[in-house]
């Protein structure tokens, strides 16, 4: 009974997201959950990450792009303070990430990319020990997660497979029911199954208030799980934006098919068009192109002076922008 | 140089081949370097009467002291006797991580996959480590071929061979005994913690049955009785062929047996014998995990140090019960031990009672003291380096505090530890009617823990400013004190600097009780070697 009651009152002292801005520090940073501005690490010459402008909203779940070496893992440990930034600030539910790391810290669950624990505890002390540390959480609710994610928890830690102790991981995350989630490629080792398992999780968490905020190489999760998306490369933020947003920022990929001669030398010289190629579609000549949104009044205006008899084209997926910026160098 | 798993393996150690090599010939240039004063010295008879007694004593490596008047005699007394003891430590360090270190690293799942066979992957890896020590023993060879020139003396080259075979041979056993745990063990650390015992415990066995002849018989069972019969540089001992033998054969059942205990067993898991078999699990728990060692994170340190307490305390226990059972056989040899000047010089007195000649184990109990003090450190450290710092501290955990509570751990552990043996040994003298201070018995070991804090505050201190050379530091410390101490005044060290040693501050507290100034003064140094650890690991990165 008393287990109950420290339980019960844990859950009620945890922050709604409501909640203002404890401290005050920044202005700038009410409203987000995790706020950067000009945040910089370096680990002697080489960049870690270099003047990252990052906010991500309340209740929203953010999805964090970029190849390996791009800095994510830096920029969630930073934000973690488990490391120190070299310049800037970040604040996480506008606290400071280095002066109110203990309070953050009640506040958010936490998976690394990589990680470790005790290979002679089972996963049910493992939670319970992380629960503890914690101050108290409700154990229903961890046997709740460990059926969904069909995880046995009498088992030890070194038993485990990969992707078991990946879900111990994601069970001490989620079990405290933090208000903001940092998970760092967090479906790593999953199968397919428990994949969609932790995607209807962060749904769920996400309709509770709670925002979440995970890195990814997995373009489709993003694309199926997120609301905004920054992509960073090389220690820089290349774009933030909501997944509609960044059609602004799409090309199309386009193919014109003429009754004529196609026009290849008139939309040579267009800007905003790339990649043409002359084909057949049949008995008619044909152009496939890469078309910019900026570019496409042009181009169709170029097209209709001939005699155009068909047009297809497609959105390229979040996979082919993110492939885009980083074989263009953008 | 990473053509194949026996280069990969050459190639991990080139570290410690490097810095274990030039330690050992430092030390062997410094011995070397002294030889002319000492022994061919005005004070010569004296000296040579002294390293007799010292060799009688329990504890004292290398298993006696003959032609000490020849150089080849003096080398192997000073040095290379007490080789195999520390380069052991290497050899179990590095037999444990050839194989279960790589499994519990998770590199051992991809070169399993290359087109190797098991016993292949284990025979080169091994093959590694016996190369690596006899790389390590090859430079102390170079270092005692540079000291001959050096004090214009001369050694036969079949005879320096074979005293380094002898090493090498000692070592290379202890490393395979590793590799032999680690095959039904589940980690690194228990599979050195268990080869670490064996080379512990077999040490003091072979150095009690020397002196006891109720257990002579025990000695058989020690690596280092076979390799104590051999002293080729010694020509009154010369090699025995007989012990070299059965030492290579020890050698290969060990690495016959651990080979077909690898193909045997599960990768990832242990060859099951009857201590390790695993538990069968039936059904999920629904229960809640109520364990008080879950409660947080002090409860949980405490409830792992446990073990360690027993581990540590339990063989210590038993070699002061053993010393002070053989008190009566050995007190005519302790007796005149304690005339040399060496023991004169650090404070024993020259009367037989039994608070003197118990100081004397007392002084070994010490160093073991300080290894345990390490191996405290050890498991702070890697708390961090195996990643597991990272997630107790995404908990409402502040830095200072987690360092605090971990120190704080440390320090009961060791309190306890100490209480074991110290309660244990009481229990013993009375029992045995030796005559002893009982309030002199609990300084003594007030005083092991005095130095226990002060070794693990410096270790803590180091691993919040450099968390990846902390332990190699520590250990080279403690080892330069330790000859500071031993050889201090062999070598005409200034006073001032010899007391620098914390052995030195651990004084005589069996005979003259408690000196409570160099106490104070290493419980002021430990509060401030944990206030610089609590300062710099609140500014550093957390190493990934």
């Amino acid at each position: 009974m008393a287990e109950c009651q420290k339980v019960v009152v844990a859950m009620n002292t945890i922050p709604t997201a409501q909640t203002p801005p404890r401290y005050g520090q920044n202005e700038n940073s009410r409203g987000f959950a995790i706020y950067t501005e000009k945040l910089s690490k370096s680990y002697g010459t080489y960049r870690g990450i270099s003047e990252l402008d990052l906010q991500v909203r309340e209740g929203e779940i953010f999805g964090f792009l970029g190849p390996n070496g791009a800095g994510k893992t830096t920029t969630i440990r930073l934000l973690l303070n488990l490391i120190f930034p070299t310049s800037g600030l970040a604040t996480v539910n506008g606290m400071d990430s280095r002066r109110d790391s203990v309070e953050i810290k009640k506040q958010i669950g936490y998976l690394p990319g990589e990680f470790s624990l005790y290979p002679g505890l089972t996963g049910a002390q493992t939670l319970e020990y992380f629960s503890n540390l914690r101050g108290g959480v409700a154990w229903n609710y961890v046997l709740e997660l460990a059926g969904r994610l069909e995880l046995d928890l009498s088992k030890k830690f070194r038993q485990y497979s990969r992707g078991n102790k990946q879900k111990v991981g994601i069970i001490q995350a989620l079990m405290h029911r933090p208000r903001l989630l940092i998970l760092d490629e967090p479906t790593s080792g999953l199968d397919p199954l428990n994949q969609q398992e932790f995607y209807k999780l962060l749904q769920e968490v996400r309709e509770k208030g709670s925002t979440v905020f995970f890195s990814s190489h997995i373009m489709s999760e993003v694309e199926k799980t997120c609301d905004r998306v920054a992509i960073i490369r090389e220690g820089r933020l290349v774009q933030l934006g909501g997944l509609d947003e960044l059609t602004g920022i799409k090309t199309q990929q386009l193919e014109l098919t003429f009754a004529g001669t196609a026009p290849l030398a008139e939309f040579e010289v267009l800007p905003g068009v790339s990649h043409l190629e002359k084909f057949m579609e049949g008995t008619h000549e044909a152009l496939r192109c890469v078309a910019q949104s900026e570019a496409l009044d042009n181009l169709l205006r170029v097209a209709t002076n001939h005699h155009l008899i068909n047009i297809a084209t497609r959105e390229p997926s979040l996979e082919e922008i993110f492939l885009q910026y980083y074989s263009n160098g953008q | 140089m990473l053509r194949n798993n026996f280069l990969k393996t050459v190639y991990d150690f080139r570290l410690s081949i490097f810095f274990w090599g030039l330690g050992f010939a430092f030390l062997i240039l410094i011995i070397c370097g002294n030889y002319n004063d000492v022994v061919q010295g005005a004070d010569r008879t004296n000296v040579l009467v002294g390293y007799k007694k010292l060799a009688n004593l329990p504890g004292y490596p290398g298993g006696g002291a003959p032609d000490t008047d020849t150089f080849g005699g003096f080398i192997t007394f000073r040095m290379l006797g007490g080789v195999p003891l520390i380069l052991g430590i290497f050899g179990v360090l590095a037999g444990s991580s050839i194989i279960r270190g790589e499994e519990d690293k998770g590199s051992l799942d991809l070169l399993l996959t290359t087109p190797h066979s098991r016993t292949m992957v284990l025979l080169q890896k091994w093959a590694g480590m016996v190369a690596a020590i006899g790389a390590i023993v090859l430079i102390t060879w170079l270092a005692l071929y540079l000291g001959l020139l050096i004090v214009g003396q001369q050694l036969g080259f079949g005879e320096m061979f074979l005293a380094h075979l002898n090493i090498w041979l000692t070592c290379v056993v202890f490393g395979s005994l590793a590799l032999l745990f680690g095959q039904f063990t589940l980690s690194r650390k228990a599979a050195a913690g268990w080869a670490g015992g064996v080379l512990a415990g077999t040490y003091l066995l072979e150095s009690l049955a020397r002196s006891l002849k109720e257990l002579e018989w025990l000695q058989y069972l020690s690596p280092f009785y076979y390799h104590n019969l051999s002293k080729p540089l010694a020509h009154s001992v010369g090699t025995h062929w007989g012990a070299i033998a059965i030492q290579a054969g020890i050698l290969a059942v060990v690495v016959i047996t651990s080979a077909w205990m690898y193909n045997h067993r599960d990768h990832n898991n242990v060859y099951a014998l009857f201590f390790n078999r695993p538990k069968i699990i039936t059904s999920q728990p629904q229960t809640r995990p109520t364990s008080l060692g879950l409660r947080d994170t002090f409860w949980f340190g405490f409830h792992s140090a446990l073990p360690g307490t027993l581990i540590w305390g339990l063989p210590i226990s038993l070699y002061l019960c053993l010393t002070t059972l053989a008190m009566d056989s050995l007190r005519g040899e302790l007796t005149s031990l304690l005339k040399s000047d060496i023991y004169r010089t650090q404070g024993f007195l020259l009367v037989p009672t039994d608070s003197n000649l118990l100081s004397l184990p007392l002084g070994f109990i010490l160093v073991i003291f300080t290894a345990y003090a390490v191996v405290q450190v050890v498991g702070w450290n890697s708390e961090e380096s195996e990643g597991r710092l990272e997630l107790i501290l995404s908990t409402p955990q502040s830095r200072w505090q987690l360092l605090l509570t971990r120190y704080l751990v440390n320090l009961l552990a060791s309190a306890l530890t100490c209480l074991l043996v110290g309660v244990i040994f009481s229990l013993a003298a009375m029992a045995l009617v030796v005559k002893l201070d009982g309030s002199y018995i609990l300084a003594s070991f007030f005083g092991l823990w005095v130095i226990c804090a002060v070794v693990m505050a410096a270790g803590f201190a180091l691993s919040a400013v450099r968390p990846g050379r902390s332990i190699a530091i520590i250990s080279g410390g403690l080892v330069a004190f330790f000859f500071v101490d031993s050889l201090g005044g062999l070598l005409k060290l200034p006073d001032w600097f010899i007391n620098l040693s914390v052995y030195r501050a651990f004084g005589k507290p069996l005979l003259y009780g408690i000196d409570w100034t160099p106490q104070f003064v290493m419980l002021g140094l430990s509060g401030v070697f944990v206030a610089v650890a609590v300062y710099f690991f609140r500014q550093r990165d957390i190493v990934k």
